[in-house]
């Protein structure tokens, strides 16, 4: 009993240890900066796989035609513009109990890339739906949910930049970012709660996907893709962020100038 | 290739769809790529600069 | 975790939990706004608003559709599949715009109970499948006798 008591607490010193190393900056820098290109690798091959399968290979849509390709970048867009937001919740949550610092860095690394893919979601829905639907957009629950979620992207980084100390400018950032996350599952089920004219969930339901599996595949492709290019994309805007704040520090000085160390 | 460059009649909404959507997504990559390199420039400058200060100020300590 | 961290913790879990109960509260007061678009049974029992822009939904009753010769102007049917609702419509109408497909009008009501509609908007189903596929699913409704319900 007692030595199992004694391995609990080794064990949560250990990974606790453990995850200060990794969050350390200098080491996060490091690490980034080796994955870097296999996320770059990742994200062009399937980029390149998913957008042959999804422009030429997949079949033409029985209603649609060939407008209904759009999702390849629609749908995708609008995952990513809600997962970044978890990931951003989840390093709010982390920076405000831990005050683990990288929390704070990858959270405002990724707001420009949410808020983009945001802006992608709305506007190519926008393109998509007039044809369809007849209209370029509507106020309905599912759409004006969206657009609030990209206001939010923006306040977020306009907050992050009108505080001029970058420290107290994060924990600020960090609680709107949590007041915000109860809007995620209103854009989900905005489409089951309320009539919309946006139509209901395609592949994230508890059924099996009522999508043709030619067509889901590109679909699941590009939805890697996407991931891919966020966590390049966001480790760069990550990396100069740590440079920025840190750079005072021996490890920026011995990373960048290594003779001048000492 | 003409046919799948009409797609089926929507190839203005099809196309221009994905025109921005990479448009958005390779700008804010590369800008991302190019402001790093850009502050490790910048800092390096700025720690060479303060060395060489410090050099200086410690050789005018000698020469006095 | 140390006492602070806890504390932290609840603190936050106060935030999330009461900005969700709030916004809750807010969405349910606003539910009739939030709804884009009323049933034609609701329409017929009167909860449509009088005099006013409002907006139904409804599938296209097949064989309701009537075109005016030389003008765009149309009428059809629109079911929930409980009551009908006749639309008269003079314009542009979406590509989708078919019998049997999930359309919503934007209008109001005319002494006769029909909506007169000032757009037509349609709305398409989650399902994304091949012309073939559709076409064999079809065949087996139809042998099965059952509809197959777009709305």
């Amino acid at each position: 009993m007692s030595i199992y008591i004694i391995d609990k607490k080794i064990m949560i010193k250990a990974t606790w240890s453990f995850i200060q190393k990794f969050s350390s900056p200098p080491h996060f820098y490091r690490i980034s900066g080796k994955m870097q290109p296999w996320f770059m690798a990742i994200f062009i091959g399937t980029l390149i796989y998913g957008l042959i399968g999804g422009l030429y290979l997949a079949p033409t849509d029985y209603q649609q035609g060939d407008s209904f390709r759009i999702i390849y970048v629609h749908v995708p867009a609008a995952w990513m513009s809600m997962f970044i937001y978890m990931v951003m919740a989840f390093c709010a949550a982390v920076a405000l109990i831990w005050r683990i610092k990288l929390a704070d860095i990858v959270l405002i690394s990724s707001a420009p890339i949410g808020a983009m893919f945001t802006a992608i979601a709305l506007a190519t829905g926008s393109i998509w739906g007039k044809p369809m639907w007849g209209t370029w957009w509507v106020w309905d629950a599912r759409l004006t949910a969206e657009l609030i979620l990209l206001f939010l992207y923006l306040g977020i980084f306009a907050l992050y930049n009108a505080v001029e100390d970058k420290r107290t400018g994060s924990r600020f950032v960090s609680i709107l970012v949590l007041v915000g996350v109860v809007n995620i599952p209103i854009i989900h089920y905005s489409v089951e709660w309320w009539a919309t004219l946006h139509q209901g969930p395609t592949v994230t339901k508890f059924d099996k996907p009522s999508i043709h599996i030619d067509m889901l595949i590109p679909l699941l492709v590009m939805a890697i893709s996407f991931k891919c290019y966020y966590i390049t994309t966001m480790f760069s805007r990550a990396r100069t962020e740590l440079l920025e704040r840190e750079s005072n520090a021996k490890w920026v000085t011995k990373l960048l100038v290594p003779t001048k160390a000492d | 290739m003409s046919e799948f460059l009409h797609m089926g009649g929507y190839a203005s909404f099809v196309w221009s769809s994905y025109a921005l959507s990479f448009i958005l997504m390779f700008g804010m990559m590369f800008l991302s790529f190019s402001q790093h390199k850009k502050k490790q420039k910048i800092i390096q400058g700025r720690i060479i600069r303060a060395a060489q200060q410090k050099a200086e100020k410690k050789r005018e300590e000698e020469n006095e | 975790m140390t006492p602070a961290r806890k504390k932290r913790m609840t603190l936050i879990g106060v935030l999330i939990l009461g900005t969700a109960l709030a916004v809750g509260l807010i969405l349910k007061a606003m539910n009739e706004n939030v709804m884009f678009f009323f049933s034609p049974t609701q329409v017929m029992a009167g909860e449509a608003p009088k005099n006013k822009l409002f907006r139904v939904g409804g599938m296209v009753v097949e064989g309701s559709v009537v075109r005016v010769p030389n003008s765009v102007k149309v009428q059809f049917d629109l079911t929930d599949n409980a009551k009908i609702i006749t639309v008269e419509y003079e314009g542009i109408l979406p590509d989708l715009f078919r019998e049997g497909q999930g359309i919503i009008a934007n209008g109001r009501l005319d002494a006769k109970g029909n909506v007169i509609a000032d757009e037509v908007l349609a709305k398409h189903d989650e399902n994304y499948m091949p012309p073939e596929v559709a076409a064999t699913m079809q065949r087996v409704a139809d042998k099965d006798g059952s509809i197959k319900n777009k709305m």
